[in-house]
C-alpha cells in the first residue's frame, strides 16, 4: 500500500459545511508539504441536496481528482449509498453509528473498515455546537490515518480567526475529539496513513520551523491551496487589473467574489452589474477610457455578452473575457463541467473577426495565461477569451507561490501624453491608423489634446463613420492582419506537448504502444494522471495540450498528427469540438474519440481503460 | 471627419454636415447640447460623449469631443465604464427612445439608483426613424405606424415618473424646438454632481405626424413659469409627470443631493483608476492561501 497517497471523501447535505471540510484538509495536508488536488460536487440548491468533497493526497504533485475513494466520511446515508461502488480494497467508513445503521451484511463486503465515530454524542460531552460536525469528522479522519494533529489545529485557528475566539476553540476541541477517537479505537486496525514530509514553519501552528522527521531537505516551499478561479483573480490583480464588471453566474461567480473582497486594497474597481450585457459593455468603457478590465461569465451569460463582443473588436479595444463552462444548452447542469461552448467562443457575434481564444488547463496555466491574455490584449487590441470550466474554476489544487518576478506587463503601442506627434496634439488623430502591421496606436480620451473616436460601425483612420467600399475592406484587412502575430508570439505554448523528452526517452523510441492524446482545457490533469497509470504498464503517452484553439496552430497539429502511431483526441462534450477544429485546420482525422457529457470530468482511470482497449486491439490486429 | 482648423479648444463643432432630415428635432436637441458645452467652457478632450443606435446616435460624427458610437441600448453601461475609469471625463451618454426606454431600459433604471455623474439625452420623439417609422416605447396608445397599422395596444412609458420613482437625483424634460430653455437644463444636468435624465422631446418630421411642431408649441408650458412648483419635493414632481395632454410640462421636474457613486468608492478619492499604478505586489495576497 502506497504511503503518502490518499483518497478521501466527504459527504452530506448541503449546509453542513463540506466546502468548509474541503479547504481545511486540503490545507493540512498541503502545509506538511503534500500535495492535494479536490474537488468539490453540489447540485444547484442552497439547502439539502447532496455535496461532496473529494481530496486526492500525494507525497507527488497530483494533478487531478480520481474514482476510487479510501476513506469516506458520511455525514448522512445517502452519501453511503452513493459512493459505495468508489470504494477502494480496504477503505473505511467514518460514521456516525447513532444516526446510521451500517452492517457488513449492507455493504455485501468485508474488506472495509467501519469506522464508527460517534460524532453527535462527543458533541454532546464536549458542549460544543452542532455545527461543528464536520470538524468533529476531520479530526477523525486524521487520527485514522495517523497524521500530525498539530498542523490540522494551525488550519483551523487560521480559518476560523475572523469568526471570534470562541469559534475557533470549539473547533479545536471538535478536532481533538474526533482524533483521539479514531487514534485510539481504529488508527491501529487501519493500514493506510499520511504523514508530513515537513512542517509548515511560521507561528501558527506552533512547531516554528522544526522538522520532525529529520528530513532537512526536503521542500519547505510554501504551497497554495487555490481553484482556477482564483489564480485568474490573483493574475488579473497582478496584472494591473483596474475594472471588473460581471453578473453572477456558476462557475464564474468566485471570481467576482475574489476580486471583490480585495478592491480596495488593490485599488480597482469591481461592479456587480445588471445583466452580462452591462457587464462586457462597462469593461468595454473602461478599456476605452484607459485601464485593464476584464469580464466573467458562463455560457449563458455569454450569449447575452456576444453582441459586444464584437464592439470591442470594431472598436478594437482591448477586453479580457473568463468564460467559465457548464453544461448547456440553456440552463443545462448548472453546477456541473463540461466543454461544449468552444465552437460558440470561436464564432460568437455577428460579422467576420479574430478572438483569441485560450483554455488553460490547471491553476499554474489559469494564473500564467491570465497574465498573457492582458497582455495580448492591449498589444494586439483585441478580445481575449480565456475558456474554463466547472471542474477546472472550482477544483482545489496545492500549488508553489507563483513566481511573480518575471512577469511583465505590455501595454502595446500607447501614445506617451508627452509625445510631440502632431496628431495627437491636435484633435485631429487618427485612432485607426492604416499600417503595415494592423495595430494603430493608442490614445485615450483626456491624455491629449486628440480626441479619441471610436464607431461601432465601420469607420475611417478617424474613427468616423464611412460606407466608402475601399476604406470597409482595408479596416476589415487590417483587423486581420493584426493578428497574424499573436502566434509568433505564442511560440511553442500555441499546443503545448507533454511526455516528450522524458527520462524515457530510449523506452519510447523502442515502444510501437507509444500514444498520443490530444485535449485542450482541464482534461490536462485527468490526462497526466491516466499517463502515470499506463506508464506502469509500459505505454507512454505523448500529450498534445491545446492550450490556444485561436490563433490555431495547424503546422504543428499537422507535425503531431503525422508523426503518431495512434491518436486519441479526449474531450469533454458531445460533438468532438476541437476535432472539428484540428479536421477543419489540418484536413486530417485523428484515429479515437473519446468523449463525455453527463455532466462529470473524465477520471484518469476511465482514460486509462480507454488507452488500454485501444492499444489491446492494435496489438490484436499486428 | 474632424475639423483640421480646429485651434479652439471650445469650438465642438466638425467639418461633417448632420445627415438628419431637414427639421428634424436632433438639430434642436444637438445644438442645445454644444452650446451648453460652451457654456460651461468645457475642454473638449476632456469631455466623452456615448451614443446609441438610432438617428440620434449618429449624431457622434458631429462632436468634436471624445466620441463613442456604441450599441443599440447600451450607452449607458459603456459611459458607466468611462466615467469609473476616469471620473475626471466629463460624461454625456444620450440615444434615442428606443434606445433608452425600449432596449435599454433596464440599465437606465440601474444607472439611475446608481447615480454616477453621467448627464443622459433621451431623443424622444416617439417613433423609429431609422428604421422607418415603426412604434417607440413613448408612442401614444393607437398611434398607427408600419408594425403596428391597426394602431399601438400598449400605453406609452414614461420617462419623468420612470426616472423619478427610481431615485433619479436630477429630472428633466425639454423640447427640441426651445433651444435656449433645454440647452439651460442639460447644462444644469450636466453641472449636477450626480446622474441627470434630461427627456429632450422631439418631433420627427418623416414618421410622426402626429406630435408635429404645432402639435407641441400648442401644449407645452415651463414648469419655472409655474410659482407654486417646487422642484425639491418628490410627490409633487411625481404628480407633475403625470401630466399630459392639453399641457404638457417641460424644465427641472425634480432633483436632490446625493453622494454619486464614484463619491462611495475610495480607491478613487485620489485619483482616477486610470492614473493609477499598474504595479501590483501579490505576495501578501498569494501568503493567504497557503
Amino acid at each position: 500500500m502506497d504511503n503518502n497517497r490518499l483518497s478521501w471523501m466527504m459527504g452530506g447535505e448541503a449546509g453542513v459545511g463540506i466546502m468548509a471540510a474541503d479547504m481545511v484538509f486540503s490545507k493540512t495536508c498541503t502545509r506538511g508539504g503534500l500535495h492535494i488536488f479536490s474537488t468539490v460536487d453540489y447540485p444547484s440548491l442552497i439547502r439539502g441536496g447532496h455535496n461532496v468533497s473529494h481530496v486526492q493526497v500525494d507525497k507527488e504533485k497530483v494533478y487531478s481528482h480520481a474514482q476510487q475513494v479510501d476513506i469516506l466520511v458520511a455525514l448522512n446515508r445517502e452519501t453511503i449509498d452513493l459512493h459505495l461502488d468508489e470504494l477502494s480494497e480496504n477503505a473505511a467508513i467514518i460514521y456516525d453509528g447513532d444516526n446510521i445503521e451500517l452492517s457488513y451484511e449492507d455493504l455485501k463486503r468485508q474488506d472495509v473498515t467501519l469506522c464508527n465515530v460517534p460524532i453527535g454524542n462527543l458533541i454532546k460531552t464536549n458542549s460544543l455546537p452542532k455545527i461543528v460536525a464536520n470538524t468533529v469528522a476531520l479530526g477523525a479522519s486524521f487520527g485514522l490515518v495517523k497524521y500530525d494533529l498539530s498542523i490540522l489545529e494551525g488550519v483551523l485557528r487560521d480559518t476560523y480567526e475572523r469568526k471570534g475566539e470562541s469559534v475557533v476553540e470549539s473547533n479545536l476541541k471538535a478536532a481533538k475529539a474526533g482524533f483521539d477517537y479514531t487514534a485510539k479505537n481504529y488508527a491501529g486496525t487501519f493500514t493506510r496513513s499520511i504523514s508530513p514530509i515537513h512542517h509548515p514553519s511560521g507561528g501558527t501552528v506552533g512547531n516554528s520551523g522544526t522538522d520532525d522527521t529529520g528530513k532537512k531537505d526536503v521542500t519547505t516551499e510554501k504551497r497554495m491551496v487555490i481553484t482556477g478561479n482564483d489564480a485568474i483573480a490573483m493574475a488579473a490583480i497582478r496584472a494591473g487589473l483596474k475594472f471588473y464588471s460581471a453578473y453572477p453566474m456558476t462557475p464564474a461567480s468566485s471570481i467576482l467574489h475574489f476580486l471583490a473582497a480585495h478592491e480596495r486594497r488593490f485599488g480597482y474597481i469591481v461592479k456587480q452589474t445588471e445583466d452580462e450585457i452591462a457587464a462586457i459593455n462597462m469593461a468595454i468603457g473602461a478599456s476605452y477610457a484607459g485601464v485593464r478590465s476584464m469580464t466573467g461569465t458562463s455560457g449563458g451569460g455569454f450569449s447575452l455578452m456576444s453582441e459586444a463582443l464584437g464592439l470591442a473588436a470594431i472598436t478594437e479595444t482591448p477586453l479580457v473575457a473568463v468564460w467559465g463552462q457548464r453544461p448547456g444548452p440553456s440552463t443545462g447542469l448548472a453546477t456541473w463541467t463540461e466543454q461544449s461552448d468552444l465552437r460558440f467562443a470561436l464564432s460568437a457575434s455577428q460579422g467576420d473577426f479574430q478572438r483569441i481564444v485560450m483554455a488553460p488547463g490547471d491553476a499554474s496555466e489559469c494564473f500564467y495565461e491570465t497574465i498573457r491574455a492582458f497582455n495580448l490584449a492591449e498589444k494586439y487590441q483585441v478580445p481575449v477569451i480565456i475558456m474554463t470550466d466547472k471542474y477546472l474554476a472550482e477544483s482545489h489544487e496545492s500549488v508553489d507561490i507563483f513566481d511573480t518576478s518575471s512577469i511583465k506587463i505590455d501595454r502595446g503601442d500607447i501614445i506617451a501624453p508627452t509625445d510631440e506627434n502632431e496628431d495627437v496634439q491636435n484633435s485631429y488623430f487618427k485612432r485607426f491608423a492604416l499600417t503595415d502591421s494592423g495595430i494603430s496606436p493608442r490614445a485615450f480620451p483626456g491624455a491629449h489634446a486628440g480626441l479619441v473616436r471610436v464607431e461601432s460601425s465601420e469607420h475611417d483612420e478617424y474613427g468616423d463613420y464611412t460606407e466608402n467600399e475601399d476604406l470597409r475592406q482595408a479596416m476589415v484587412d487590417k483587423r486581420f492582419a493584426k493578428f497574424d502575430g499573436v502566434l509568433s508570439d505564442l511560440g511553442e505554448d500555441a499546443i503545448k506537448i507533454m511526455g516528450e523528452g522524458t527520462e524515457n526517452e530510449t523506452q519510447k523510441n523502442e515502444n510501437k504502444n507509444a500514444i498520443t492524446m490530444i485535449s485542450w482545457g482541464s482534461i490536462k490533469g485527468p490526462i497526466k494522471e491516466a499517463s502515470k497509470l499506463l506508464a506502469n504498464d509500459g505505454i507512454l503517452v505523448r500529450h498534445a495540450h491545446v492550450l490556444y484553439i485561436n490563433p490555431f496552430d495547424t503546422k504543428k497539429m499537422e507535425s503531431i498528427i503525422k508523426s503518431a502511431d495512434t491518436t486519441i483526441l479526449v474531450e469533454n462534450n458531445k460533438g468532438a469540438q476541437l476535432g472539428g477544429v484540428i479536421k477543419e485546420k489540418t484536413g486530417l482525422d485523428v484515429d479515437h474519440t473519446l468523449l463525455k457529457y453527463n455532466g462529470r470530468e473524465f477520471y484518469p482511470e476511465e482514460i486509462y481503460r480507454k488507452v488500454k482497449e485501444i492499444v489491446g486491439a492494435v496489438e490484436a490486429k499486428s | 471627419m474632424t475639423d483640421v482648423n480646429g485651434t479652439s479648444q471650445h469650438t465642438f463643432d466638425t467639418v461633417a454636415q448632420p445627415t438628419w432630415c431637414p427639421g428634424c428635432g436632433n438639430f434642436g436637441i444637438h445644438t442645445a447640447i454644444k452650446n451648453a458645452f460652451t457654456q460651461l467652457g468645457l475642454v473638449r478632450n476632456e469631455i466623452a460623449v456615448v451614443t446609441g443606435i438610432g438617428c440620434s446616435g449618429n449624431t457622434a460624427q458631429w462632436y468634436n469631443t471624445n466620441v463613442f458610437h456604441s450599441l443599440h441600448g447600451r450607452t449607458l453601461p459603456v459611459a458607466t465604464g468611462i466615467k469609473l475609469a476616469n471620473h475626471e471625463l466629463t460624461v454625456l451618454a444620450e440615444g434615442g427612445d428606443g434606445d433608452g426606454l425600449g432596449i435599454g431600459v433596464g440599465h437606465l433604471v440601474h444607472s439611475i439608483r446608481r447615480n454616477l455623474d453621467i448627464t443622459y439625452i433621451i431623443h424622444d420623439n416617439r417613433v423609429y426613424g431609422l428604421t422607418t417609422g415603426q412604434t417607440s416605447p413613448t408612442s401614444v396608445k393607437g398611434f398607427v405606424t408600419k408594425s403596428t397599422p391597426t394602431g399601438v395596444i400598449e400605453i406609452p412609458v414614461n420617462p419623468i415618473a420612470l426616472a423619478i420613482s427610481s431615485g433619479a437625483t436630477y429630472v428633466a424634460r425639454g423640447y427640441s424646438g426651445d433651444i435656449e430653455h433645454l440647452t439651460k437644463l442639460i447644462a444644469d444636468g450636466i453641472k449636477h454632481n450626480g446622474f441627470a435624465l434630461i427627456d429632450a422631446t422631439q418631433v420627427c418630421v418623416s414618421f410622426n405626424h402626429a406630435n408635429t411642431y404645432s402639435w407641441w408649441a400648442e401644449r407645452i408650458y415651463r414648469l419655472e413659469d409655474d410659482e407654486t412648483y417646487d422642484s425639491r419635493d418628490k410627490m409633487m414632481a411625481f404628480e407633475r409627470s403625470q401630466e399630459w395632454g392639453e399641457r404638457i410640462p417641460t424644465g427641472l421636474f425634480y432633483r436632490e443631493e446625493r453622494a454619486t457613486y464614484e463619491d462611495e468608492l475610495p480607491q478613487i478619492a485620489d485619483r482616477p483608476l486610470v492614473g493609477q499604478s499598474m504595479d501590483v505586489d501579490i505576495t501578501e495576497l498569494m501568503g493567504e492561501h497557503v
